[in-house]
């Protein structure tokens, strides 16, 4: 008998179904989030609760196979949402774990690497985009809001980059994809929730500022759309005041 | 303020647009205690116009009152066009404003001349000094640098940006004359020379706490491509000589778009010089990433880059000796120099070949473009005899495949058969 083992959505619930996995010794079918259904008749489900302390151990076991580069990696392409992404890792750990190729770790062309490498490097690419197009609002005194809807689940990785870029301004930056945002009260960063999420109606005049610039920086005789739905692609223009009498129409 | 303020973006960024330089990198400034802002070390660019260039600074001239007269430059005092002066604080509140909602990466400050080059100068610094000074503004500046102002303001746009630029326009120093009557190559390398003597001078040696951070993404320069009659291996040997002699971190290509009617240029009907300045690019990139010296990619019996081909493929073609390579045991040099084949992709080949053979398939899994890059490896399960190059052949095969992605789709197949 094989079990799909279901964790609980967090990178912490993934580590600790590894952890249960090589504790229990289940032979695996499948690991998949609780959000998803399971599609396969043939294997008995199994839950794994989310402990902190097994998570860690996990780590601290990648790491001292492969390094803390391979674990940011590894978290990244985690964060990819991708469907079967944690079949994908559990084979790349298996094999880290298995001490069968003692070099396994630091190959990054193996056919059990390429793919999550990838993988992280679009995580990485769409984070990267972020840090650029994400737009603050003045909506209280020194007090910033944004609102974002990336395709990967990478808020937690903008964290770092603007709480030391404004250090002294609050800014919450909520993603309303996926319900949740963070915010930065001057000291710490910290994951909050919103129901019933409205987005402020207020704009300021650096908004016309903006669109006034934009518009007069285009080159009419360089026009290359192509090009520029590449480099910035059409599900992000929601929420840029530039681009918002494009994205109306 | 706000109807003044709209007004004058509006003029003194059209203006300023066709500086092409963009980039905020380079600089890893952390941000000033108490202040606002820091230097991200890859640049990042906060969106995108629709010619599909980045924006990653406010690009903005001080003033767009010229006194020069240069036949190329929108701004150039015979034309009649609206002229706008920011003042200092008008300038700063907007930069801050914009930076704080993330809108921007910092400044690009440039100007026309007015009055003359040192009080011209002496404003550019003054924005400067006052969002280092008095905003505690950590974020990117990039300066013009005037040609003809004195050393001491050009010193100190070097303490308080991060990056200097002066630009020579015109790739020789006759055409220069002719186009614009009013400048010279000396008044134009004078400040170029004096900042990287300078930089040079801060870095040599352990800093110590009270070394400057001069100029930490170095300087950078822009020429006008297809307004006079230089040759591209005319414009290559300039550029190498800047990257090696004067240090700059980049040189950028312009392709003249005609703005003004003037009879030393071309018609004002040329459509810019697009495909050129790529290719201009792609060698630009050849000499600084992949390790070619611009002899390499043109000389005197060829003297402009072939429009159909890029100029690594060119090089390959030139040197079939060379080719087939064997990936797996190639130098990392010799690998770069594979058509189709990235700085990327070439390290991720000699990191992975320790562990296992790289073949065919393992290059399209990485994301080499193989379309290029088959003609010139080493296929083992082939007979060499049958894996020779020939430089003829394949560029008639590449210049004949299809590009993917064309609008047209043809019926005609199916009609015929």
């Amino acid at each position: 008998m094989k079990y799909t083992i279901i964790y609980d959505n967090t990178f912490a619930g993934f580590l600790s179904a590894i952890f249960e996995i090589y504790r229990l010794h289940l032979p695996v079918a499948g690991i998949l989030s609780k959000n998803e259904t399971p599609l396969d008749l043939f294997s008995e489900l199994y839950s794994v609760e989310t402990r902190e302390e097994w998570a860690r151990r996990v780590e601290r076991a990648i790491v001292n196979q492969a390094g803390k580069n391979i674990l940011d990696l590894l978290y990244c392409a985690f964060l990819s949402e991708e469907q079967g992404v944690e079949n994908k890792l559990f084979t790349y750990i298996q094999m880290l774990f298995s001490n069968d190729n003692a070099q396994f770790a630091k190959n990054p062309t193996s056919l059990e690497m390429l793919p999550l490498l990838k993988l992280a490097q679009s995580v990485q690419r769409e984070k990267h985009l972020f840090y650029g197009i994400l737009r603050f609002q003045e909506i209280g005194e020194n007090f910033y809001f944004a609102e974002i809807e990336p395709k990967y689940d990478i808020l937690q990785l903008l964290a770092n980059h603007f709480q030391r870029r404004f250090k002294k301004q609050q800014w919450v930056i909520f993603d309303s994809s996926r319900q949740y945002g963070l915010y930065y009260n001057l000291e710490t960063v910290e994951v909050i929730f919103i129901e019933n999420f409205k987005p402020p109606e207020k704009q300021d005049q650096f908004t016309s500022f903006w669109q006034t610039y934009y518009k007069s920086a285009t080159i009419e005789e360089r026009l290359n759309k192509r090009q520029f739905r590449r480099m910035l692609p059409e599900r992000y223009w929601k929420h840029l005041p530039e681009r918002q009498k494009a994205y109306s129409l | 303020m706000l109807e003044s303020t709209l007004k004058k973006i509006s003029i003194l960024s059209a203006a300023a647009k066709y500086d092409v330089s963009c980039s905020s990198s380079g600089s890893k400034r952390s941000t000033p205690s108490s202040g606002v802002g820091n230097g991200a070390l890859s640049g990042i660019c906060h969106s995108f116009t629709e010619d599909g260039r980045c924006i990653s600074l406010l690009k903005i001239l001080f003033s767009n009152a010229c006194k020069y007269d240069c036949a190329y430059c929108i701004n150039r005092k015979s034309n009649d066009i609206e002229r706008a002066t920011f003042n200092i604080q008008e300038l700063t509140d907007l930069v801050m404003g914009l930076y704080k909602r993330n809108y921007i990466e910092g400044l690009f400050l440039s100007s026309a001349v007015f009055n003359n080059p040192d009080y011209t100068m002496e404003y550019l610094v003054r924005v400067a000094k006052d969002l280092r000074e008095k905003y505690r503004f950590g974020g990117y500046i990039h300066l013009k640098a005037i040609p003809g102002a004195s050393a001491l303001l050009i010193h100190q746009a070097g303490l308080y940006a991060d990056r200097c630029s002066v630009n020579i326009e015109v790739p020789s120093s006759k055409s220069l004359a002719y186009l614009a009557p009013d400048k010279n190559f000396k008044a134009i390398f004078q400040p170029m020379n004096y900042l990287a003597e300078r930089k040079l001078e801060y870095s040599a040696g352990k800093p110590s706490k009270y070394t400057p951070h001069f100029l930490p993404a170095g300087q950078t320069t822009q020429m006008i491509i297809g307004a006079s009659g230089e040759s591209d291996l005319d414009i290559l040997k300039l550029s190498s000589s800047l990257y090696q002699k004067q240090k700059l971190k980049r040189v950028y290509f312009s392709g003249y778009i005609p703005l003004n009617n003037d009879k030393r240029l071309p018609a004002i009907t040329v459509a810019p010089p697009l495909v050129r300045e790529n290719r201009l690019y792609q060698a630009d990139w050849l000499m600084r990433f992949y390790q070619f010296s611009y002899d390499e990619i043109l000389d005197d019996s060829n003297p402009h880059l072939d429009l159909q081909i890029d100029p690594k493929m060119g090089w390959a073609l030139r040197h079939p000796e060379v080719f087939p390579l064997d990936i797996n045991t190639a130098d990392y040099e010799m690998i770069l120099r594979i058509p189709g084949i990235g700085v990327r992709s070439a390290k991720l080949i000699v990191s992975g070949r320790r562990h296992s053979r790289i073949t065919l398939a393992h290059l399209r899994k990485l994301g080499v473009a193989l379309n290029r890059a088959k003609y010139f490896i080493y296929d083992p399960d082939l007979p060499r005899s049958l894996q020779l190059v020939y430089p003829e052949q394949i560029k008639m095969n590449l210049i004949a495949a299809p590009k993917k992605n064309q609008n047209q789709i043809s019926f005609l197949p199916s009609l015929v058969s």
